[in-house]
């Protein structure tokens, strides 16, 4: 995946898509769908262009854009990570993925990491429900996705390979396991561009032990 | 054509619509979307009656100002299932903009005194009947449109804060059935969609006429001059009277 | 092969050249290479078989092919001829398999073949199975249209052809008029793909009658594919158009043929981005070849088509709303009359289908109308794909003849429900059609008696139930979808819905009174009956199903602040029982850091302060956490 387009917009990817389609109002999805290639988003000075090339009001042009989801108006992530919502990925926990996310990342899924590294996203149904739940990260499918295979496969496109997830086994610390991984869980997080939480203090004993 | 509403046998011509049958037989049907200058759009669907091609079909539920008038049709206007039907969706309309004294008029001649269900965070007066975008299309400069999709959908320049096409002509706040469309007129100086305007003073009476942005467009789209649009309905009245008094040639206005 | 071909006769002699070099003898391996299998890397698997059949020499076909259907057990090996099935090719040691496919099975003589054991499937009782055929999700399915998706490669129109592509097209440039090639498809009785039903010969006919507006000065119709698959849950076209696209193309020839278009377009959803690609190779491959373009086959004949992509809107499937985002507008559907029939794109009688109805179109214009008609019930003919998911032992695509049970296909085929756990419901249409339970499951597929059930048939996806689905919960969730999806045009849809949501969410979250129910059955028929398109007017469904054959569930929820199938957040309490071994796996993972305990002894939630994420349920092996319904306290 590119990095975010620098500023000021560069313009010249324009022009080749404006050829390749007639220039009128019929052409306006699909140069729309052939910018947000280019761009990863819709920046608002190549909708205007566009708006004037194809002899359209940039009303119509704002009016079409923000009905498809796939089209966004603000800069996307370097990298996504696509979450499937269909029914199939649904009932088989697709949705506890996206909390798994939405928690790593501090933000809802739809949204962009402050530093513009990571967009979460759902979509609804990519067809490949027998694989269900599928999170698609940075084009790759993730199949019988779970938070850790996620969590691995971020990691690997994001560079991180340094830090590795909670293997299951017995962990080093001994006697109260509140707090342990906490470190661990916020450079995660930090790595994600969400700032680190404060630590919370480890709860002890407060009298709420159930027996059964 | 002949075709029946509530039982009563009218007159139709090819190309008509229900509604307007109905409305020329004094039928009473309720619409919010509707403009007679302007295409239907179908969207309120308070207008919906039932029809029936034979006697014992299942009655269909369609939007009157868009169903074409048929020979032999059955329509019925004001049925149990029907009056449910624009009761809940003037419920649904008044919870969504509780401060619309037309759609709580609406509302209380269907039995809803309020709005029963959940609130929005945010209450607003628009009910996306898309009439402002519609007129802007038609008459104005397609400054305006509907963004977004859903209940999610708002009315809105482009990117919110684009009001560059904006020509003043205030044609979105004077169709706009709740009146949520701000247009403020102080003196020449009118205000809306955030931008400010100059009216122009007509040359007759000096009252405030039209925008020069306005002007330019109409001018554009007319071939007229665009000074011809600087007189006001009362001055283009005097102007007329005057030319008339001079063909009659009694020059101090008395009729000969 | 990108030579054009001039001819009727020369497309034969092709085929004929082509069927003639091919040795039925050769051994080939098939590798499944549709979506899902990809997403199990069987692109690496192919070309490690390519390497490895280069290296030691064999005289052996490595081809990739469309989607095999069985997706869950991918990546999917078939050896040809002998048709020995392989499953999960790769998945754990992608060297060791491929090595042993092709020195055991592969090199060896024929009848001489020795089975990789741990690759092939095994029935519920360990029994291994050899054949592709005799693997029970293949044999108990009628694979007319997806028997392509197996054997050819999809980016080579070569396969096609040899496998008796364009014949059909080639006997009706030959031999028939337009007319006769409608009136074959409307004696099929072949009935729309998509989900409504409507018998395709009579809006073919409509279409064909129709004035033609001059554009160009020429009269003009159109025919559309819609391939914007919209239903969660569904992925049939998804693997017809990365398996067959040839078989599409030459559908809408034939229908082009029949109605008088010239041009037509297939509107792809944009989430399958490998559909687009293949069928973007198979139209610049048809057009080399001269089946595209201008005098077809030296017929005379013209027609050529585009690929437009969709951006994600689900009301898109709906065909005035399909119309408008080809126009290059918003998707905002448009009321009826004019048909699309009479007036669609552009203001030109349009016939739009879905994929799967035309690509029977080719075969029934090659076989015959009565052949056609001889399948199915009496209402309809023909087969039906599904995407037969959720909680079933085998999950992939299946085709079956109209008739067969919905029993037949959750236990014959899908192997009954995963875990031996209870089934529960089938849900059936995605969010414009119902949930049936169990005392339905031997009605027969067919349009008219699943919607006399309450349900629909849909464009096929087929969504499996066990006792761990909250049926609340999937009325919820396909209301949220379509809230999200309601293109706003209309009050009923757009404020109806959103009330219709604040009600569920009531009831999943244990906020709700019988006055919700109440309300809920009230909203439900004005949305159903006041709403411009079938979006909105299909809306209820799911809701008004599930309260018909679950309204016990609703009970338990309102009444008894539970979620009996243990999903629903704000009422169910999760609690670790006797089976913990004290490995703290639990509570290291527990991102609300709740769950207290020593190692090796017994862990505990602090249930007032649980989030219910599920993480711990999912990362522990030992099956110690339960999910219990209800809130706080013992029962």
């Amino acid at each position: 995946m590119s990095a975010l387009p620098a500023t000021p917009l560069d313009l010249a990817p324009l022009e080749p898509i404006l050829a390749r389609y007639p220039a009128d109002r019929r052409s306006l999805v699909m140069v729309l769908q052939d910018v947000q290639a280019a761009w990863h988003y819709l920046p608002r000075e190549v909708l205007n262009r566009v708006a004037e090339r194809l002899a359209v009001p940039r009303s119509h042009v704002y009016h079409v854009a923000t009905f498809y989801k796939h089209f966004s108006l603000t800069p996307r992530g370097a990298h996504t990570c696509t979450v499937c919502m269909g029914t199939a990925c649904h009932v088989r926990g697709a949705g506890l993925l996206v909390e798994h996310l939405e928690r790593r990342t501090g933000m809802k899924a739809g949204d962009t990491t402050p530093d513009g590294r990571l967009t979460v996203e759902t979509v609804n149904c990519v067809g490949a429900c027998a694989l269900g739940p599928v999170v698609i990260v940075d084009g790759q499918y993730v199949g019988s996705a779970t938070a850790r295979k996620v969590d691995r496969a971020l990691e690997a496109c994001m560079g991180h390979a340094e830090r590795k997830p909670e293997d299951s086994g017995i962990t080093s610390n001994g006697g109260d396991s509140l707090g342990a991984g906490t470190d661990r869980q916020a450079s995660s997080v930090v790595a994600w561009g969400r700032p680190p939480d404060p630590q919370t203090p480890t709860a002890s004993g407060d009298g709420k032990e159930d027996t059964e | 054509m002949i075709l029946t509403i509530n039982g009563r046998p009218l007159a139709a011509t090819p190309g008509e619509t229900l509604l307007q049958v109905a409305r020329r037989a004094g039928v009473d049907l309720p619409t919010l979307c509707h403009h007679e200058g302007l295409e239907a759009w179908g969207g309120c669907r308070l207008c919906v009656v039932e029809v029936r091609r034979r006697p014992d079909d299942a009655p269909k539920v369609v939007p009157s100002c868009l169903q074409p008038a048929e020979d032999g049709v059955r329509v019925e206007t004001h049925t149990e299932h029907l009056l449910r039907i624009r009761a809940t969706l003037l419920d649904l309309l008044l919870t969504r903009a509780p401060d619309s004294d037309l759609i709580r008029r609406l509302a209380v001649e269907h039995g809803v005194s309020d709005g029963t269900f959940e609130p929005r965070p945010e209450p607003t007066s628009c009910i996306l009947c898309t009439l402002c975008t519609r007129a802007c299309a038609a008459v104005g400069a397609h400054a305006i449109s509907t963004a977004g999709r859903g209940a999610e959908g708002e009315v809105s320049l482009p990117f919110v804060d684009d009001a560059d096409a904006c020509v003043g002509c205030g044609s979105c706040a004077a169709v706009c059935p709740t009146g949520c469309i701000e247009l403020k007129d102080a003196g020449s100086r009118r205000t809306i969609w955030g931008r400010t305007f100059e009216r122009v003073p007509c040359e007759v009476t000096g009252q405030p006429t039209v925008t020069r942005e306005y002007a330019e467009l109409l001018a554009r789209r007319s071939g007229l001059p665009v000074d011809s649009f600087f007189v006001s309905d009362e001055g283009r009245r005097r102007q007329t009277a005057d030319r008339v008094a001079g063909l009659v040639g009694v020059g101090d206005g008395r009729v000969a | 092969m990108s030579e054009r071909i001039a001819s009727l006769a020369a497309l034969e002699a092709w085929r004929t050249r082509l069927v003639a070099a091919h040795d039925p003898k050769r051994k080939a391996i098939a590798v499944c290479a549709g979506t899902g299998c990809k997403a199990y890397g069987s692109d690496q698997l192919t070309a490690a078989f390519r390497k490895a059949v280069a290296e030691r020499g064999l005289d052996v076909d490595v081809r990739a092919t469309g989607c095999h259907g069985f997706c869950e057990r991918g990546p999917l090996v078939v050896i040809y001829p002998s048709m020995i099935f392989y499953q999960e090719v790769g998945r754990k040691n992608l060297a060791k398999d491929v090595a042993e496919i092709l020195d055991q099975t592969v090199a060896a003589a024929p009848g001489a073949e020795q089975i990789v054991a741990r690759l092939q499937y095994k029935t519920p009782d360990g029994t291994p199975v050899v054949h592709e055929h005799e693997v029970p999700f293949y044999k108990h399915q009628n694979r007319l249209i997806l028997s392509f998706n197996g054997k050819i490669d999809p980016d080579s129109l070569a396969d096609y052809v040899a496998n008796g592509g364009y014949r059909a097209l080639a006997k009706a440039l030959g031999t028939l008029t337009p007319e006769q090639v409608l009136a074959e498809v409307d004696a099929s009785g072949l009935r729309g793909r998509g989900g409504a039903g409507f018998p395709t010969g009579r809006k073919w006919r409509f279409c064909r009658e129709a004035v033609a507006p001059l554009v160009n000065g020429v009269p003009t119709r159109y025919v559309v594919c819609n391939a914007d698959e919209g239903d969660p849950g569904a992925f049939m076209d998804r693997s017809v158009l990365e398996g067959n696209p040839h078989g599409v193309l030459e559908g809408l020839l034939l229908g082009a043929y029949a109605i008088g278009a010239r041009e037509g377009y297939v509107y792809v959803r944009n989430e399958y981005p490998l559909a687009v690609q293949r069928l973007t190779k198979a139209i610049a491959d048809a057009r080399a070849a001269g089946l595209l373009g201008a005098d077809l086959l030296g017929t005379g004949f013209a027609f050529d088509v585009h690929v437009t992509r969709g951006a994600g809107a689900f009301v898109c499937g709906e065909e005035t709303a399909l119309i408008g985002s080809v126009e290059g507008n918003r998707g905002q559907p448009r009321f009826r009359p004019p048909y699309p029939a009479v007036s669609g794109l552009w203001g030109c009688p349009t016939t739009i289908n879905n994929v799967e109805t035309w690509v029977n179109v080719p075969l029934i214009v090659d076989r015959g109308a009565a052949w056609f008609a001889g399948i199915g019930t009496r209402g309809s003919k023909g087969t039906k794909i599904f995407s037969l998911v959720g909680k079933v032992n085998h999950t992939g695509l299946v085709e079956v003849p109209m008739g067969a049970t919905l029993r037949h296909i959750v236990e014959q085929i899908g192997g009954g429900i995963q875990g031996g756990r209870a089934f529960k419901a089938v849900q059936t249409g995605g969010p414009s059609g119902g949930c049936l339970p169990e005392p339905m499951l031997d009605l027969e597929v067919d349009f008219d008696t699943l919607t006399a059930a309450g349900s629909m048939m849909g464009s096929g996806g087929m969504i499996v139930m066990d006792d761990r689905t909250c049926m609340v919960d999937v009325a919820r969730y396909f209301i949220d979808f379509l809230i999200q999806e309601s293109c706003g045009k209309c009050t009923p849809c757009r404020d109806g819905l959103i009330q219709m949501g604040h009600l569920l969410h009531a009831v999943v979250e244990g906020r709700a009174t019988r006055a919700t129910l109440d309300r809920l059955e009230a909203l439900a028929p004005v949305v159903r009956d006041a709403s411009l398109c079938a979006l909105g007017q299909t809306a209820p469904n799911p809701v008004l199903s599930t309260l018909k054959y679950f309204r016990h569930e609703y009970l338990a929820h309102i009444d008894h602040r539970q979620c009996p199938a243990g999903v629903c957040k704000a009422l169910i309490t999760y609690r670790v029982n006797a089976r913990c071994t004290g490995c703290t796996v639990c509570a290291v993972q527990c991102p609300e850091k709740v769950i207290a305990g020593e190692k090796k002894g017994l862990h505990v939630i602090a249930e007032d302060r649980c989030t219910r994420c599920g993480v711990c349920h999912s990362v522990c092996t030992f099956g110690a956490v339960d999910i219990l319904p209800g809130r706080g306290g013992k029962e």
